[in-house]
């Protein structure tokens, strides 16, 4: 019925066909040309690009594959279209259509044609690709992603492309129809509508999470079958039904029944492929939905102790086999009836018997396991029982306090959308930390049990694994040993939380330093790192001991563990952070999983380090050692990846994914510190995020955003009008404002504790309890009594009322100076301020300032620079009423100044005073002063001063005249994120400002604690606002307006540091005002090139008592206007 | 061979008529299929080439059903359609090579032989590595007849085959016919050049307006127009007049005015010499008799 030898024949000649047309030779070698350019931009040694994009080994053809299916999908409609376009047009197919074959034959020959010739394209992108690979860039070679990629992406949607065009071509007879409708239907995928509905109308893979990892192949290989599969089938549906439209008669009516109903089978099956992945997706929303009602059905309950747990797990590939040997004890004072444990919902429970081996009765629901002893434990009394169970592990019990949307979420890097896991089972790797449940705990766990409170206790564990491959590693908590029939045992030196285990094919390097072993595990092939760091084997103990010491030394704590291993783990394992607890699923104790060759690492890109590590000597015409760069690569790496203490703010990644950023300061907070509380159990995450703080990196807003709200300000927006308490619980809020309110209230809490201690020495105090506190559980009673004992404090009900206050202070500061002062026969930098609560609310502030930076070889460039701590911090308390005069004497010259008004009505919430530009006057009259002296706060103007001021933020502004915002705009605002548009300060875009007057914060704006204006883009002189004032009595007024200065638009224009030439004043126009007065009206112009920042005379009125108004126009030869704030002084 | 064809009409969408009761019947041999242009002459070719389908009717070949035996008819058939044009990024071979594929010649070498062969005999042999596009006009019709040939068919269907040919090539592609003629096979040539249908074809049909006007041997539509066909001499000025009144073959001028070779049953007024009638003549006076105007300035130019 087919005509194997006509089908050969026609698909050989439509492939010499589309070979030799020029139009598909122009696609093939634009095509090739900016693949090969993107495979060198991307992937070369020698290119700026970031270490993300082609850090795996399967990068560099993910990314090809991925563009050129998108690319080749729009030809390939193009082509088909074309093609079948010329069988209506040409006499020549005429006498081919007169040829005996069927059909069937001509369209299966011509789409294989078709599909030959694009698979001659792929085979020469990726060729192309591979040898760049191999000798151009770093990243580890395998074969198969070459191999698998094209026939997974690329292969289903050029079938899909084709088969859809050709239907549509053969209905429809209009090439350019059927090309609009096919590039719509791309361009929505592309922006819109491939990531609806789990990717299901993603015909490019562009959102489809695929990965082909080098240790286990996809992980998530079904539902990348079934996706790609539907449209591979969905394509040959169309194609297939496409012959009974063809116009040439049949000549086998029985060959195009069966292609017609195989068509219609394809689409059907291709559909309900589909279908059935959505629902899958759908089912596990539901799955998690329903585990967290369930788990909120559990009463609150204190679970019992579990003392000693020794795991036994046989490891069978795809599944585990495990016994649980458990010693628990009754701690609370009623006696249990009946015992919660909790288990992953895939492990089934074989058996449990107690130690005299008798059989004890359970209920199982999903993961929770309820023991129903024969006898009620009684209070203190202690229980032995053996839990056989066996199974795999459910994906989807993990993190059920994460939201759907999060959960959902697919992590993307550029291109690469990567499928999330965070438990593996199979026979490649092991991966199973506590998060999922994979050995039975006590009471719910962390995340089951969110938002109320949970108690959490520590375990003396023993592990035994059965059934690692010989030449696996494992790692787990404590000393471990091998046997001779690879059975491998781990014995933690201290009770834990919980215990992880994985095991891989990892290769390993060690070394002890200050008896402590640190280790770094990696897959085969997967040490690019070590080409960085060849120089350093005799000075990396050293540079260990010093990170270690300094980081003791900030945090205030010891290293608790002694091991320290860096485990590589495969791209798709994932954990999420949790705003309501330090600890990271992927740090355990002793152990820091680094993601694949460090694709998400902020400081794994030693090449780009390298790069620019050359071009700054080259720059400084300064040669450094190998071994100093090679220990800055090295230092940036553990301050960046493993303390935390280090952001990289040029890493695009770092502002949207904070769960990529890995610290092991939980090793030294929620690992081994515990408080329980039945109340509120967020004390035990205060202290944490309080300790946590003492390492963080500061944030600071990238630089090309100006104004508007950071973290931080719209965490105290919403603490102003919400308590922390029901604020953390509210998840219509974003989880950044969440956890930052959560971080600020912490630290402040106690700072407050440190401000109150007099002797300064409240903080050594809390370390040396905490230290002395480890890997046991503290009561809250415990806590509060240690705080009370430090001083005049009642914790607890400082706490209480903590979580529920919603009252805030304010800050003004003024007066600061800057200059150089003779201290004895030293020149020392002075700096003074002034800072005053005005509001009845006691408060606290710090005052921070960063030195210059040392100029020459080892600095650090300024797009790697990150946010390290400040040179010099001071805490002040500010009691409600008061102001405070302060001196610093400096050894060095600030660079910037930084007050950080921590919980405060103040927008911005971080006022800065930058030095960098200003070379500091000596001022030898003056006399050098250190100190501060604090005396109750003065209004600066008193009521009855003639003064009268009308800021944007008072009743007397109004927006006259607005106009409607761009629709398009707006959207592509939101859909690319330029903006946080709901915010209530929005950032100032001044390369795209709004046709809406908008507010925004900075704190060159006039305001007391809110400083802010509104901004929009000019225009004719239609867009008015006004000041209205209410003037007591007539008269003489001098009318001023404030301008916020030449740093708040255009920051860029001015970053040209001294001695790099004069600095470039772009022109910034002039403002139009409409002053009504006595008279009528005038118009009057501030010349904004010469204007003062701060208030400028804009003339004298005569002025009636009663309302008076002041306008300004949106007129100006600039892009941007910003209204803020105008003052009429009586003469 | 034997080709049957019995009420085969062809109706359009409109409710026009391409064919109208067509009944024919050709056998082994060249049968020429003469009409003006938009007589119903390529429709009729697309049917038997299955590249149409009828409206009613029945055609039978050998005994076998068009409609039904579509695949057995198709490895018969050879056909050159009326404007036939090449893929342009393919060799003179290697159209011919695809072409003998499609026609079952699936033997590599037989292939090559064949395709060598008939480029031979199309006088293509030298340029067979020359992209079809790159052929002169003369030369992609010989390619045409070369694929036609290929599959040693036992039905060449040729549409409007000398069109745009010069003289030359049209001799040698009638020479051609000729030689193809002498096998026993049908060879079916549609027409509106009377030239082409002279020399060599055993039967005809003189197609107009979709309707068969006559269907016998070219002889016997010669032997109609005898003594319908005249010489008159006349002046320049009786021309115009002789002109308007009958149809006018040729008309060579002379030491004594104009020597026009006129059809017409008879001519009054003028003196007028009978002559022996050609096919031409024939085709013309029978149109003629039965009442068709036929435009003899367009005819002329193509002869």
């Amino acid at each position: 019925m087919i005509n194997l030898s006509a089908i050969k024949t026609i698909a050989l000649y439509e492939a010499k066909l589309l070979w030799r047309s020029w139009s598909f030779r122009i696609f093939s070698i634009i095509g090739l040309t900016v693949f090969i350019s993107t495979t060198i931009g991307i992937g070369a040694k020698f290119s700026f690009s970031p270490y993300y994009l082609s850090a795996l080994s399967s990068s560099l053809p993910l990314a090809n594959v991925k563009m050129l299916n998108l690319y080749q999908g729009i030809i390939a409609v193009f082509m088909a279209t074309e093609f079948f376009k010329r069988d209506r047009k040409h006499d020549s197919n005429q006498v081919i259509f007169t040829r005996s074959y069927s059909n069937t034959d001509y369209l299966l020959g011509k789409f294989i044609g078709i599909l030959f010739v694009f698979a001659v394209l792929n085979i020469l992108v990726l060729a192309a690709t591979l040898i760049l690979h191999v000798s151009l860039s770093n990243s580890p070679l395998a074969v198969m992603p070459y191999l698998i990629y094209p026939i997974v992406i690329g292969f289903p949607t050029l079938v899909f492309m084709i088969g859809v065009s050709v239907f549509l071509i053969t209905l429809i007879r209009n090439q350019a129809v059927v090309f609009i409708i096919m590039l719509a239907y791309s361009l929505l995928v592309m922006i819109y509508i491939g990531r609806f509905l789990f990717t299901v109308f993603d015909v490019y893979a562009l959102y489809q999470p695929i990965l082909y990892s080098d240790i286990y192949g996809f992980i998530n290989l079904p539902d990348v079958l079934l996706l790609r599969g539907a449209y591979l089938l969905a394509g040959l549906g169309f194609l297939f039904i496409t012959v009974i439209f063809s116009r040439r008669l049949s000549q086998s009516g029985a060959a195009s029944t069966i292609m017609v109903a195989t068509g219609a089978c394809c689409i059907a099956i291709a559909g309900i492929a589909a279908t059935g992945y959505v629902k899958e997706q759908f089912d596990i929303r539901d799955q998690r939905t329903e585990w967290r009602s369930l788990s909120q059905t559990v009463p609150q309950l204190h679970p019992v102790k579990i003392i000693t747990h020794d795991i036994s797990v046989d490891w069978h590939g795809q599944t585990l086999s495990s016994k649980s040997t458990i010693t628990a004890v009754n701690e609370n004072a009623q006696p249990k009836d009946s015992i919660l444990l909790t288990l992953n919902p895939g492990l089934e429970i074989a058996s449990i018997v107690s130690d005299n081996g008798r059989e004890i009765p359970y209920s199982r629901n999903e993961f929770l396991l309820w023991l129903k002893p024969t006898q009620p434990l009684v209070p203190n009394e202690m229980m032995t029982l053996t839990i056989s169970y066996q199974g795999h592990i459910n994906d989807n019990y993990c993190f059920l306090d994460i939201e759907n949307s999060r959960f959902e979420d697919v992590l993307t890097a550029w291109l690469y959308r990567i499928p999330k896991r965070y438990a593996v089972v199979r026979p490649e790797f092991l991966h199973l930390t506590p998060e999922c449940g994979w050995y039975p705990i006590a009471g719910l766990s962390n995340g089951t049990a969110f938002p109320r409170p949970n108690i959490n206790h520590f375990t003396q564990f023993s592990l035994t694994v059965n059934g690692v491959p010989k030449n696996f590693e494992t790692f787990s908590q404590g000393s471990r040993e091998t046997t001779a029939d690879n059975t491998v045992t781990f014995t933690p030196d201290t009770p834990l939380k919980g215990i992880s285990l994985t095991s891989g094919p990892y290769q390993c390097d060690s070394i002890t330093v200050d008896s402590i072993d640190y280790t770094v595990a990696h897959f085969p092939g997967h040490d690019y790192y070590r080409e960085y760091m060849n120089q350093l084997s005799d000075t990396i103990p050293n540079l260990i001991r010093e990170l270690r010491n300094g980081y003791e030394v900030q945090l205030g704590l010891d290293y608790p563990f002694k091991r320290l291993t860096l485990v590589e783990s495969p791209a798709e394992v994932y954990a999420y952070k949790r705003f309501w607890t330090t600890a990271m699923d992927i740090v355990q104790p002793e152990l820091l999983f680094i993601t694949e060759l460090g694709v998400f690492g902020s400081g794994t890109d030693f090449k780009l380090m390298k790069r620019s590590s050359t071009r700054m000597q080259e720059h400084s015409n300064q040669a450094t050692g190998e071994v100093e760069t090679q220990t800055w690569y090295f230092t940036n790496f553990v301050k960046m990846d493993v303390l935390g203490t280090l952001n990289n703010r040029w890493d695009p990644r770092s502002e949207e994914d904070i769960e990529l950023r890995t610290s092991i300061a939980c090793s030294f907070t929620d690992f081994v510190t515990q408080i329980n509380s039945d109340d509120w159990a967020i004390i035990n995450f205060a202290l944490q995020s309080a300790i946590q703080k003492r390492i963080d990196p500061i944030q600071e807003q990238p630089f090309w955003m100006a104004g508007g709200l950071d973290d931080k300000e719209r965490a105290n927006l919403a603490l102003h009008d919400a308590p922390l308490q029901s604020l953390i619980a509210d998840t219509s809020l974003d989880i950044d404002t969440r956890q930052t309110a959560l971080n600020s209230k912490s630290n402040y809490l106690f700072l407050f504790l440190d401000a109150k201690r007099e002797s300064g020495d409240f903080n050594e105090q809390l370390n040396t309890y905490l230290n002395r506190h480890r890997f046991t559980s503290i009561s809250e009673d415990e806590f509060s009594a240690f705080i009370d004992g430090l001083g005049d404090i009642d914790f607890k009900s400082l706490a209480a009322e903590w979580g529920k206050k919603t009252d805030m202070p304010g800050y003004v500061v003024d007066a600061v100076e800057a200059y150089k002062v003779l201290d004895g026969d030293r020149t020392k930098s002075q700096m003074r301020l002034s800072i005053s609560n005005p509001t009845s609310i006691d408060g606290l502030v710090t005052v921070n300032i960063r030195y210059q930076q040392q100029r020459g070889a080892g600095r650090v460039p300024w797009f790697m620079r990150g946010q390290e701590k400040y040179d010099f911090t001071r805490l002040l308390y500010m009691p409600a009423k008061t102001s405070r005069h302060m001196g610093l004497l400096l050894d060095q010259q600030p660079a910037e100044m930084t007050i950080e008004t921590l919980i405060s009505l103040n927008i911005p919430g971080d006022l800065a005073f930058d030095f960098r530009r200003v070379e500091l006057e000596l001022e030898e009259k003056r006399r050098p002063f250190e100190g501060d002296s604090v005396f109750a706060y003065q209004d600066e103007q008193p009521p009855d001063s003639g003064e009268y001021l009308v800021d944007n933020e008072d009743a007397g502004f109004s927006i006259i005249n607005t106009f409607e915002e761009n629709y398009l705009r707006r959207k592509f605002t939101e859909w690319f994120d330029l903006n946080r548009m709901e915010d209530k300060y929005v950032s100032i875009r001044w390369w795209d400002p709004p046709s809406i007057w908008m507010p925004t914060s900075n704190k060159d704006f006039y305001g007391k604690f809110v400083r802010s204006a509104y901004f929009k883009e000019t225009k004719d002189g239609d867009g008015k606002v006004a000041w209205e004032v209410d003037l007591e009595e007539t008269g003489n007024y001098d009318v001023y307006y404030h301008y916020e200065g030449e740093d708040v638009v255009m920051p860029m224009f001015r970053r040209r540091g001294p001695g790099s030439g004069p600095p470039q004043k772009p022109d910034r126009g002039e403002l139009h005002f409409v002053i009504y007065h006595e008279d009528g009206v005038e118009n009057v112009t501030l010349d904004l090139n010469t204007a003062e920042a701060g208030w400028n005379y804009l003339g004298t009125y005569r002025l009636v008592d009663g309302v008076n108004r002041v306008e300004l126009t949106d007129k100006n030869e600039t892009d941007i206007i910003i209204a803020d704030a105008v003052k009429w002084v009586k003469r | 061979m034997q080709i049957s064809i019995r009420g085969l009409n062809k109706q359009y969408p409109g409710g026009k008529f391409a064919l109208k009761d067509i009944n024919l019947d050709i056998s082994s041999g060249m049968f020429g299929l003469l009409g003006p242009n938009g007589a119903g002459k390529t429709t009729l070719m697309s049917i038997l080439v299955t590249l149409l389908k009828p409206t009613s009717g029945d055609v039978t070949v050998n005994g076998l059903d068009l409609q039904k035996n579509r695949k057995q008819i198709r490895r018969m058939i050879g056909y050159l359609p009326q404007e036939f044009s090449v893929f342009s990024k393919l060799a003179s071979w290697e159209f011919l090579d695809y072409a003998a594929r499609m026609s079952g010649v699936t033997n590599r070498g037989k292939r090559r032989e064949k395709v060598d062969q008939l480029l031979e005999e199309v006088g293509l042999f030298d340029v067979r590595d020359r992209w079809a596009s790159r052929l002169s006009g003369g030369m992609k019709r010989r390619l045409g007849i070369a694929q036609t040939l290929i599959g040693d068919p036992h039905i060449i269907i040729v549409d409007e085959p000398t069109v745009g040919l010069d003289p030359e090539e049209r001799l040698r592609f009638r020479n051609l016919m000729a030689e193809l003629s002498r096998k026993d096979i049908i060879i079916i040539l549609s027409t509106h050049i009377v030239g082409d249908i002279s020399s060599t074809c055993t039967d005809m049909a003189l197609l107009n307006h979709g309707v068969i006007r006559f269907n016998d041997s070219p002889e016997s539509l010669v032997a109609n127009a005898v003594g319908k066909v005249w010489r008159v001499v006349v002046s320049m000025a009786e021309m115009d007049i002789i002109k308007e009144k009958y149809p006018v073959i040729s008309a060579i001028p002379g030491e004594s005015g104009f020597e026009l070779r006129v059809v017409a049953e008879q001519v009054e007024g003028n003196h007028a010499e009978p002559l022996e009638p050609n096919l031409e003549d024939a085709y013309i006076y029978y149109m003629q008799s039965l009442g068709f105007d036929m435009n003899l300035e367009a005819a002329e130019s193509e002869w």
